[in-house]
């Protein structure tokens, strides 16, 4: 476990693995809850894509730290989490502000997977590749509610509105350097204004068809928050439910 | 436990009444260039646009397939369903526009394309599509206008086969293998009780 959060790379698909992990396990809060039946359906599978999506992850760093994946899901201190405060900050059952919060996050990681997957890592990027479909379609159905309700005028605007306002403070994690275990290093991740500019561009893209409006702005490099480890009260929370199944019965199997 | 879990919330006060603002939708499935496509389920979509979203990704997402074509429920127009089979019939002409022609095989079946023909009302193509399509082996005919069809293809990664494990819709009844699934979590003769209990309270 030490040598995987002493690896730059490895940190890397740690925090999309972990960021997917815990939006996967946040959101099935909404199943049976969704506000039509089919799109409870498909938020409940986008759920499951998620913890599907860490899996593959997880399976990766498994093999190249002789690992089992489901230790490092589940067995990690929370220190040790790389997912930013975003994935876990809390919805409110408002289902505008979920919205919100999981097209941002979706055009992130789609973008951080394609990033990933031209490494000169076959199997990684053999694993980024096998997501990205899957990613794709979130993006789009999510930009697609964002639209649609975004511009449907009073009341959904204005909901939709102030979901985008309230998340714009917490939105800027997603973009922390990972990784509190790592020396300092300049060129690691160094792609990250490139990284923000084309997901602002994208994010302010869907939000003027729209008609709404949102600032994000970059985090210092030097800032310390979820991705290295100092996470927001709402992650324990949700990581001490998550693995409560796991502590009760440690290496429990199937 | 988490506020949520704990459904702390309240929102009495601001949910609107209920409305019935979704519309019925049919979609159908093809596993495979050539086949035709299948009856796949149904759901409910306010629009066109939010069907066609939704039956990608439940239909085409759910089960390997190349395509998945949907239309509005009340497109398309049944023709009766008999005991016997259909006999082809008489009626001729080519005047019109397109239809598609659904048939239903055997009853209690589903319905699968056959083809399309040309037709001015639902009437005349329920008896050219039954001319063109019964041959003794099918029990009923159904059409829909084929510019009120969409059909949604595998391009751009719309229809893929999803990544998690979906074995459990496999899981039917008490087959070798639904067995096998039980026992691995359960003794034989706890399973063996459950199945005994299960089979003489539902059937």
């Amino acid at each position: 476990m030490d040598a995987m959060l002493a690896d730059p790379l490895a940190v890397l698909v740690l925090a999309h693995a972990d960021d997917k992990l815990l939006l996967g396990h946040v959101q099935s809060d909404w199943t049976g809850l969704g506000p039509l039946l089919e799109e409870d359906i498909a938020a409940s599978a986008m759920s499951q894509d998620d913890l599907s999506h860490a899996l593959i992850l997880y399976e990766f760093l498994g093999k190249r730290f002789d690992l089992d994946p489901d230790v490092i899901a589940f067995e990690r201190a929370p220190e040790d989490y790389a997912c930013c405060d975003l994935v876990t900050f809390p919805d409110e059952f408002d289902w505008a502000t979920s919205l919100v919060k999981r097209w941002l996050v979706a055009v992130f990681t789609g973008l951080g997977l394609e990033r990933l997957g031209t490494l000169d890592d076959a199997d990684l990027s053999a694993r980024c590749d096998r997501i990205m479909p899957e990613q794709r379609l979130q993006v789009a159905h999510l930009g697609n509610w964002i639209r649609r309700l975004g511009s449907a005028g009073g009341e959904s605007t204005a909901r939709m509105q102030a979901a985008v306002d309230r998340v714009a403070e917490v939105t800027g994690t997603l973009f922390e350097v990972p990784g509190h275990r790592l020396e300092e290093d300049e060129t690691y991740c160094c792609g990250r204004d490139d990284l923000f500019t084309e997901w602002n561009g994208i994010v302010q893209a869907t939000l003027a068809e729209a008609g709404l409006t949102g600032t994000f702005t970059l985090p210092e490099r030097s800032t310390v928050g979820g991705r290295r480890g100092t996470h927001a009260g709402h992650f324990t929370e949700q990581l001490t439910e998550m693995t409560e199944v796991r502590r009760v019965s440690p290496g429990a199997s199937w | 436990m988490s506020k949520i879990r704990e459904r702390q919330f309240n929102h009495d006060g601001e949910l609107p009444p209920g409305t019935p603002d979704t519309q019925h939708w049919v979609v159908y499935t093809r596993k495979k260039e050539g086949n035709p496509f299948k009856w796949a389920g149904s759901l409910n979509a306010p629009d066109l646009e939010l069907a066609i979203q939704f039956a990608g990704e439940h239909y085409g997402l759910d089960e390997a397939c190349i395509a998945v074509l949907v239309h509005h429920a009340d497109d398309r127009t049944d023709g009766p369903c008999g005991l016997e089979p259909l006999e082809p019939g008489t009626a001729d002409g080519d005047d019109g526009s397109d239809w598609t022609v659904l048939v239903l095989p055997r009853r209690g079946g589903n319905l699968q394309e056959a083809g399309t023909i040309k037709a001015p009302d639902a009437e005349t193509a329920i008896a050219r599509g039954t001319r063109a399509h019964a041959n003794g082996k099918i029990v009923q005919v159904c059409v829909v206008p084929t510019d009120r069809t969409v059909v949604i293809t595998g391009d751009h990664d719309t229809l893929i086969w999803r990544l998690h494990d979906m074995t459990y819709k496999f899981a039917r009844g008490y087959s070798k293998d639904v067995r096998a699934k039980w026992t691995r979590i359960r003794d034989e003769e706890t399973y063996e009780d459950y199945r005994k209990e299960d089979i003489h309270s539902h059937f």
